[in-house]
């Protein structure tokens, strides 16, 4: 691979110019979907795009006795965790040869942003940050372990850490969404949990706290955690598309870049009704649904696989 | 257990007008607040003092945009008692159409609040979209999508014609549905059970010790309704019933206050059915002689009573306002007493508050 | 029990004339008392089973304060008192009915009343740091000097 290939590949197709296109038309989506369930017309479609450009273009500020390096550098590491991660997800071109435990490492960059969200939360000392901050660091305590146990039925289903070997076994048998339905149904959940969208959104939620940790927020960073959301949105679904709808279409191909890109609007739809119908959970009743249901359900879940 | 004060107000997305909450935390939970009101407060009786008996009708509609017809009915009224005036029953019955619009419109633009403030948006886009047909029937009447001015010591100012009345019977009707289909869907809905049932509880004895009115009350047990039990305009005339729950927590509030918007459809198209033919109002004159009066009415929060007290001369000598605002705002720091924060929203909206008329 | 029964019951109680009992418009029942029969007035009130207090009025009639309290159960029952300009004192109603608090201190912000025995004596609707003494007096005038409504019917009739 010469120089000029790397060159592509890392920044515009299958990289950095390609997710970030990706992840605006993702937002737009379900901005518009919701709008139509509400009854109303919605968005056009360069909006997401507008609003990004025009948060460059404000004043970057914040209250005096902030760390100032420190909340410079939370969003450019979240920015750079989850672009990172969309690095080792197979789209249509295999980008990075995958390796044993990839797995492992690609939540754990997934799960950079929530975790870069609750200290931006504590480095900027609001009262409305501080306590948008706690409740995120409950809820990322609870729905990171749901979305990791749930996404690890299909791993333990195809015996190995490694992403590649996930896809294989997929082709080989059959795609793991039609055995593991309830694995891909709690996967699901922990991703609405972990995104922090609605009936979860809790921690940002508008009538208590503003904005949640991201309150004092404003200009070029605040515009870097937008973007930042939207492609955590994006690898995310990808992650959940790859572990349980693999065998559906072939590498290097066209039509299985449109199979892909068809499961993504699939998915996307299904997230936006579940947020245009459902009301905001309070915090303990989150936490309660997460660990009095959601986890004993999927360890069962993933007992039942090991000892098939 | 981090000790914190939420400032909520003067400004915050939760509310829609000024008013100051210090709500102190440990953790989640709420352990005391302090309420402070007056942001919104323009000296409305003194200036009362300083204007003729037909200025004050333009000063009293202003008091509130949701309530602005209530308080120039209850004005006119208590003016037209000291003039011993007798109006006429088509005005009358109008005055008493625009009061259950007003009613309707209230309802819903409040749970269009509590549905954005728990989260629910949908609700609140519904409920919202719903409300534009009763601003549409109002533009087409009066004008005046919110605030009216319909009201002259004597009587109303506007007819109805026959166009009116059949666009009023479609409306009406459609309005009718989707109220229904709304009440369909949150009745049963768990999510919004949730968010909404055990929160916010207040028993009958703290009803009663605070002297709390409308719909707050009647949702803890208490039956009173100023339109049935001291008839004003012409409610004697009309058939309508009070609904009244038991619970006492927001949940009941919710449901009490659709249902009430379900009664102020039904008396709206029966007051269209029944309107009597005649003059709307009746010229009246411009001394009052000295006397006083106290008249109650029924807005949407509940009991609001004005007492008007005339010495002939051509200002009133005193005017005093009492809105139901003033009798839920004092049971809200023992409601949010043990509260969690997320439910502070939900209680907050689920009174209903009406800070512009609280403060006058 | 109504307003008229209650009325004779507190005519009874606190040995008031004939004359001190008027009826007003919208069938309100106006009892004047004295301020020392205040309580005893509220707790009879109370024990007739009218609960319900609507409103605290207070005003000025020639120099005088007058307090007006506005009982309700179906019927209307206001309890009328007269207090001196110079010393304007009253026992607070808030041990008996809780409700009246922010009546109470509205009047005692606005026209300078005392009650004592008020639980929470911090003004209402006006600011923390108000300089301008008790606006609802007769002697305090707003910026408004003369009633603009002399100007528009004097400008009615000339056009």
């Amino acid at each position: 691979m010469n120089l000029f290939n790397i060159f592509l590949r890392t920044f515009i197709f299958p990289g950095f110019l390609f997710m970030l296109i990706l992840a605006l038309f993702l937002h737009w989506l379900d901005r518009k979907l919701i709008a139509r369930f509400q009854g109303r017309v919605g968005p056009p479609w360069y909006q997401p795009l507008a609003d990004l450009l025009k948060l460059f273009a404000k004043e970057d500020i914040l209250p005096s006795g902030t760390n100032q390096y420190f909340a410079a550098l939370l969003p450019l590491i979240s920015f750079a965790s989850v672009l990172t991660a969309s690095f080792y997800l197979p789209v249509a071109i295999q980008s990075v040869p995958s390796f044993q435990g990839d797995f492992i490492v690609l939540m754990f960059l997934l799960s950079m942003p929530s975790l870069m969200y609750f200290l931006a939360g504590w480095v900027t000392q609001g009262v409305y940050s501080i306590i948008g901050g706690n409740r995120s660091l409950l809820q990322y305590f609870s729905y990171e372990v749901l979305f990791l146990l749930a996404m690890s039925g299909t791993a333990i289903a195809s015996g190995s850490w490694a992403l590649s070997d996930i896809r294989l076994t997929q082709i080989k048998e059959t795609p793991y969404i039609f055995p593991q339905i309830i694995g891909f149904l709690l996967s699901l959940a922990g991703l609405i949990g972990k995104l922090k969208r609605e009936p979860f959104d809790i921690p940002k939620a508008k009538s208590e706290v503003i904005a949640g940790a991201l309150t004092e927020f404003s200009g070029k960073k605040l515009a870097l955690w937008y973007i930042t959301i939207q492609l955590q949105a994006v690898v995310g679904l990808s992650f959940l598309i790859h572990c349980f709808f693999s065998g559906l279409w072939q590498m290097n191909t066209i039509s299985g870049f449109f199979i892909f890109l068809l499961l993504l609007v699939i998915l996307q739809c299904v997230l936006s009704a579940i947020s245009a119908i459902y009301t905001r959970l309070r915090i303990d009743q989150l936490i309660h649904l997460n660990w009095h249901i959601f986890i004993p359900l999927t360890l069962l879940h993933n007992i039942y696989i090991l000892l098939k | 257990m981090s000790k914190i004060t939420v400032p909520i107000g003067p400004q915050h997305p939760l509310l829609k007008e000024p008013l100051s909450f210090l709500v102190s935390l440990e953790g989640e939970k709420v352990t005391g607040s302090v309420l402070r009101l007056g942001y919104v407060h323009r000296g409305i009786e003194k200036l009362a003092e300083q204007r003729t008996y037909i200025q004050n009708i333009y000063l009293i509609e202003r008091i509130c945009g949701i309530c602005s017809h209530i308080h120039s009915t209850t004005y006119c009224q208590s003016v037209e008692a000291l003039l011993k005036l007798e109006v006429p029953k088509r005005g009358l019955y109008i005055r008493m159409l625009l009061c259950e619009l007003e009613r309707i419109h209230s309802h819903l633009l409040w749970l269009g609040v509590l549905a954005k403030n728990i989260g629910l948006n949908t609700l609140f886009m519904y409920a919202w979209r719903d409300r534009e047909i009763v601003l549409n029937i109002m533009e087409e009447i009066s004008g005046g999508r919110v605030s009216h001015s319909v009201n002259v010591i004597g009587g109303v100012q506007v007819n109805l014609n026959e166009s009116h009345l059949s666009l009023l019977q479609q409306n009406l009707q459609e309005l009718n549905k989707r109220v229904k289909e709304i009440l369909r869907s949150i009745e049963n809905d768990r999510s919004f059970q949730a968010r909404t049932q055990k929160i916010g509880y207040l028993s009958l004895e703290d009803i009663k010790r605070y002297c709390v009115v409308g719909p707050v009350a009647r949702a803890s047990g208490l039956d009173i309704d100023i339109r049935r039990d001291a008839p004003y305009a012409a409610y004697d005339e009309l058939n309508f019933e009070v609904p009244v729950m038991t619970e006492g927590d927001v949940w009941a509030r919710s449901i009490l206050r659709i249902h009430e918007t379900l009664q102020a459809i039904r008396l709206c198209v029966q007051i269209i059915n029944n309107l009597p033919d005649g003059p709307v109002s009746i010229t009246a004159p411009r001394r009052v002689p000295a006397g006083e009066v106290a008249s109650r009415a029924e807005a949407p929060r509940g009991e609001v009573f004005y007492y008007v007290r005339s010495d002939g001369s051509q200002n009133p000598a005193r005017l005093k306002i009492r809105t139901p605002t003033l009798t839920t705002l004092i049971t809200l720091p023992g409601q949010l007493k043990n509260m969690q924060l997320a439910d502070v929203s939900t209680i907050i909206a689920g009174v209903d508050l009406c800070i512009a008329c609280g403060d006058r | 029990m109504n307003t008229e029964k209650a009325a004779n019951k507190l005519r009874d109680v606190l040995n008031l004339d004939k004359t001190a009992i008027k009826q007003i418009p919208f069938n309100e029942v106006k009892i004047t008392i004295s301020k020392q029969q205040l309580l005893l007035a509220v707790k009879t009130t109370l024990k007739s089973g009218i609960w319900h207090l609507s409103a605290i009025t207070c005003q000025q009639l020639e120099d005088d304060f007058i307090l007006l309290y506005h009982f309700w159960k179906s019927g209307g029952l206001s309890l009328q008192i007269r207090l001196d300009e110079k010393n304007p004192q009253i026992d607070s109603i808030c041990p008996l009915i809780p409700g009246a608090e922010y009546y109470e201190r509205e009047a005692r912000e606005m026209f300078g009343i005392e009650f004592l025995g008020l639980p929470n004596p911090v003004p209402l609707l006006l600011p923390d740091d108000w300089q301008g003494g008790f606006p609802m007096r007769k002697k305090e005038q707003t910026n408004h000097d003369k009633s603009e409504g002399d100007d528009l019917q004097q400008k009615g009739k000339s056009s």
